[in-house]
């Protein structure tokens, strides 16, 4: 039961005096899904509703430390090798345990023990002891916060992969963002009110799929 | 026409017979208009006795633009009947505009509204219009339905009212299931998870981790399963062999409701709330006084809400279930307090200084 972004405008033009993409003239249809696009990935950062799991992006290369980490990554929550759980760790952590944790390879029958995304690159992660040729060609498990990024004014993807009720949210934050610009349109108590409402799904959210993580 | 203005009477007063009046004349430009008094006719009927009836002319008034108005008095004679008429919102400085209407003609006083104990779609559409005065001209058939939608959504994700059972397949030796809503469509929240008659524990993956390091990869029954964001499911042990399933209580999504007869998944008591929050979403638009005056209804329906979110918050305790209640009582309701600028007459002369 995945959302369509096109019923979703289609369901906004009463709350925009208009009928159809024609009749609003202060809102085009592109302007709008940006709307949507931006208050997804607002929910996304603020709530991390979306939660991944990736089992292919990362393939261990022999003597490699730090890989990319997987498409629309936020933050990362859990790593697994192995079927092991990883322990999250710093730089400054690691160096303090070992000045060469960035080069030493797995020994054998040992695992890799920790996982750390700090001091390097945005969106890497990090594998000490370094995998070695043993552990080529595996892939680790990362669950992690994923941003969804795929709405764009020529709805070449129209799915919003988020229960229905987060349509409801998202249409109350494109009104709050349409009455709040300004123009010869602009409903400052419209939109203040439509960003209350929005608020209000967002607790909910938070309580509810932001706090088990 | 298909439409009709109903003056609104309260369900508990015994409603007088009525009358109908019916526009003869040439329709007046499109708008709404509300009827001041009788012009020369009957002194007794002044405001307030005499009803305020709006009047909603469609855009495109036909000649026969006949808009029935059922007024609440039976000593009307016969005959034609001036009223009084000025455009609604626009002032009388603008529009006095003299009409007349008639003939009179007695009709039966409409039934009153009989409430259900399970509302349709259509009673509250018609809960809805008298809420917002409208006849479904303003506020489109559509428009009212998704509100209507939007309002049954919010109560069961504030309250988690609306409780089921599924049954979720497991596969041997997987731990995650992705995507929980591809066996659970509606799946909102867990409330207590089973497998073979024992209740799994609910739990974190980090307290997963910190028990067994094996734990992705340890055959056996479920004993234990946890939740990441709204729809990645982890469970452990994982079945090794054999058909196993999970027996899941959850909270869940009301299905949409699309025709006449269709009747919200909510308690029936709780049913009448969801005209509130329709209202104030349609209202929405409007913005100004009217989502000003609308407040009321939003703050009766988070109210109701609240109420009923602690009964569902005190019992899902007694019985244990695995997601805390959303605490609506403490959410701050004076967000939707707005203030408006205050209107500035354009033409009102300027005030003397107090010194001259």
């Amino acid at each position: 039961m995945s959302l369509n972004i096109t019923t979703l405008i289609q369901n906004l033009w009463p709350f925009l005096h208009a009928s159809n993409a024609a009749d609003a003239v202060f809102w085009p249809d592109s302007e709008l899904t940006r709307y949507f696009a931006e208050s997804l990935k607002r929910l996304a950062q603020r709530i991390g509703i979306f939660v991944a799991r990736d089992t292919t992006s990362i393939t261990f290369v022999a003597g490699t430390a730090i890989y990319d980490a997987p498409a629309r990554h936020l933050s990362t929550l859990h790593v697994a090798s192995e079927g092991r759980p990883l322990t999250a760790s710093s730089t400054k952590e690691l160096e303090a345990r070992d000045s060469l944790f960035q080069t030493r390879q797995v020994a054998a029958t040992k695992h890799i023990r920790d996982w750390y995304s700090d001091k390097i690159v945005t969106n890497k992660i990090g594998f000490t002891p370094v995998p070695s040729a043993a552990l080529a060609g595996l892939h680790p498990e990362v669950i992690f916060h994923q941003f969804p990024c795929n709405l764009d004014s020529a709805h070449t993807d129209v799915a919003i992969d988020a229960p229905v009720v987060c349509g409801d949210y998202l249409e109350f934050c494109v009104i709050a963002e349409a009455y709040g610009k300004e123009g010869d349109l602009q409903m400052p108590e419209v939109a203040q009110s439509a960003k209350a409402f929005a608020d209000l799904f967002e607790a909910t959210f938070k309580h509810y799929w932001g706090m088990s993580q | 026409m298909a439409f009709q203005t109903l003056i609104s009477f309260q369900p508990a007063v015994q409603p007088p017979p009525h009358v109908i009046v019916t526009p003869i004349c040439a329709p007046p430009p499109s708008g709404q208009y509300e009827v001041l008094g009788a012009l020369g006719w009957l002194p007794t009927w002044q405001p307030p006795l005499f009803p305020k009836v709006n009047i909603r002319v469609p855009q495109a008034a036909a000649p026969a633009w006949a808009v029935p108005i059922f007024l609440p008095y039976t000593e009307l004679p016969e005959g034609f009947l001036p009223l009084t008429y000025r455009r609604f919102n626009y002032g009388l400085a603008q529009a006095i505009t003299g009409l007349t209407i008639g003939p009179l003609t007695t009709a039966a006083a409409p039934a009153p509204t009989t409430v259900a104990c399970a509302m349709t779609v259509a009673e509250l559409r018609l809960q809805v219009e008298q809420r917002v005065d409208d006849p479904a001209i303003y506020y489109s058939p559509d428009e009212i339905l998704h509100a209507i939608n939007i309002s049954q959504r919010v109560w069961c994700l504030l309250t988690r009212c609306l409780e089921k059972q599924a049954s979720f397949t497991l596969t041997n030796a997987v731990a995650f299931y992705d995507d929980i809503r591809l066996q659970i469509p509606d799946f909102l929240l867990p409330l207590r998870v089973y497998h073979s008659g024992t209740r799994l524990i609910a739990d974190t993956l980090h307290n997963l981790n910190l028990r067994d390091s094996t734990w992705r990869a340890r055959a056996g029954n479920p004993t234990r399963y946890a939740m990441a964001g709204w729809k990645l499911l982890a469970i452990t042990p994982q079945p090794a062999s054999g058909v196993h399933t999970l027996d899941f209580w959850y909270a869940a999504e009301p299905a949409t409701l699309v025709g006449e007869s269709d009747t919200p998944q909510i308690p029936p008591e709780q049913q009448i709330f969801l005209p509130d929050c329709a209202a104030w979403i349609l209202r929405l638009k409007e913005g100004s006084v009217e989502l000003q005056s609308a407040k009321k209804f939003l703050d009766r329906f988070l109210e109701a809400a609240a109420k009923h979110g602690q009964f569902v918050g005190a019992r899902s305790q007694g019985q244990l279930y695995d997601s805390p209640p959303f605490d609506l009582a403490s959410w701050d309701r004076s967000r939707f307090l707005i203030k408006l600028k205050q209107q500035v007459n354009p033409v009102a002369p300027p005030q003397p200084k107090a010194n001259q």
